[in-house]
């Protein structure tokens, strides 16, 4: 399993938001966890894009695993961010696209959908969602 | 047939003055406290909501502070019909008519969550900042929204009915 990118958020000294992005034979694997309640995330997590858009091209991707059940919490000028990464996610790839998100929350259920833009035919039809129980 | 007790009723108010006192991601620290306060007595779910309408709200006027002696207000009600936050803040008639224009264009909406999928979409576009936190709360977290205006003083509320939630 190999490390490609790491991000975090540190708010008051403390770690608070990380994603990490991982690659094992040929499976993508982006965890976020953490919080997202800082006013501009883009800032804190300008690096990690850089580095997403330098090692994920011309890599070979057959499946992505985007797991959001460490999410705890995510404020609306986190949605921006949580957007720029999975759009160079899904654009790294073609194959099957594995969503494992909260059963119980709210916006991992209503808002998700809309973030990974579902809409799109295209991206709708790579996506299957893994509903998983809060601990 | 035995009866369910009824649900503990929990009241915080919290002012913080002068507003240019703030230090810090007060907003952030307000939602995670009352979040965690409510869960010692509700499901999570409702910590959450609670946490999501005092963090969005509370940025609200954070993003908007006309006069740094200015007071902010929060009062949180929760008992096992509704969860009710309240935030007052100093505002202009101007401000506050731009929040009135808001809360009505969101009430008014047959699809709500359609608004919120536009919106999201065109800010981001563009790179703008909030704008989204009172449609999250009425498209994505169902909550019944109200504005009001005194003395100065523009009071937002968010009210989420609990009934059905335990």
């Amino acid at each position: 399993m190999n490390v490609l990118t790491y991000g975090e958020i540190m708010e008051g000294g403390a770690s608070v938001f990380h994603c990490v992005v991982r690659e094992d034979d040929g499976s993508l694997f982006v965890i976020f966890s953490g919080v997202v309640r800082v006013d501009n995330p883009a800032r804190h997590l300008a690096e990690l894009l850089g580095e997403l858009r330098l090692v994920l091209p011309g890599r070979t991707i057959d499946r992505t695993v985007i797991d959001f059940t460490e999410l705890e919490f995510c404020n609306s000028n986190g949605f921006y961010i949580i957007m720029d990464i999975i759009e160079l996610v899904y654009a790294a790839g073609t194959g099957p696209v594995l969503v494992r998100r909260l059963e119980e929350d709210d916006w991992q259920q209503e808002t998700l959908p809309i973030l990974l833009n579902l809409d799109e035919a295209a991206v709708a039809a790579r996506t299957s969602f893994e509903d998983v129980g809060e601990i | 047939m035995s009866e369910s007790p009824p649900a503990t009723r929990l009241g915080v108010t919290v002012t913080v003055a002068p507003l240019g006192d703030v230090r810090g991601n007060i907003a952030t620290l307000l939602g995670q406290s009352l979040h965690d306060l409510l869960t010692m007595f509700y499901p999570p779910a409702v910590g959450k909501k609670a946490n999501v309408a005092v963090t969005e709200l509370v940025q609200n006027v954070i993003q908007n502070v006309l006069d740094a002696d200015s007071e902010l207000g929060l009062d949180l009600r929760v008992d096992d019909a509704v969860l009710v936050v309240r935030v007052r803040n100093k505002a202009t008639p101007d401000q506050y008519e731009a929040v009135r224009a808001r809360v009505d264009a969101l009430a008014a909406s047959v699809a709500p969550k359609h608004l919120f999928t536009e919106t999201l979409r065109k800010r981001r576009a563009d790179r703008l900042k909030g704008g989204l936190g009172l449609m999250r709360l009425v498209a994505k977290n169902r909550f019944r929204l109200a504005v009001s205006y005194e003395q100065e003083h523009l009071t937002m509320q968010a009210a989420f009915p609990l009934r059905g939630i335990q």
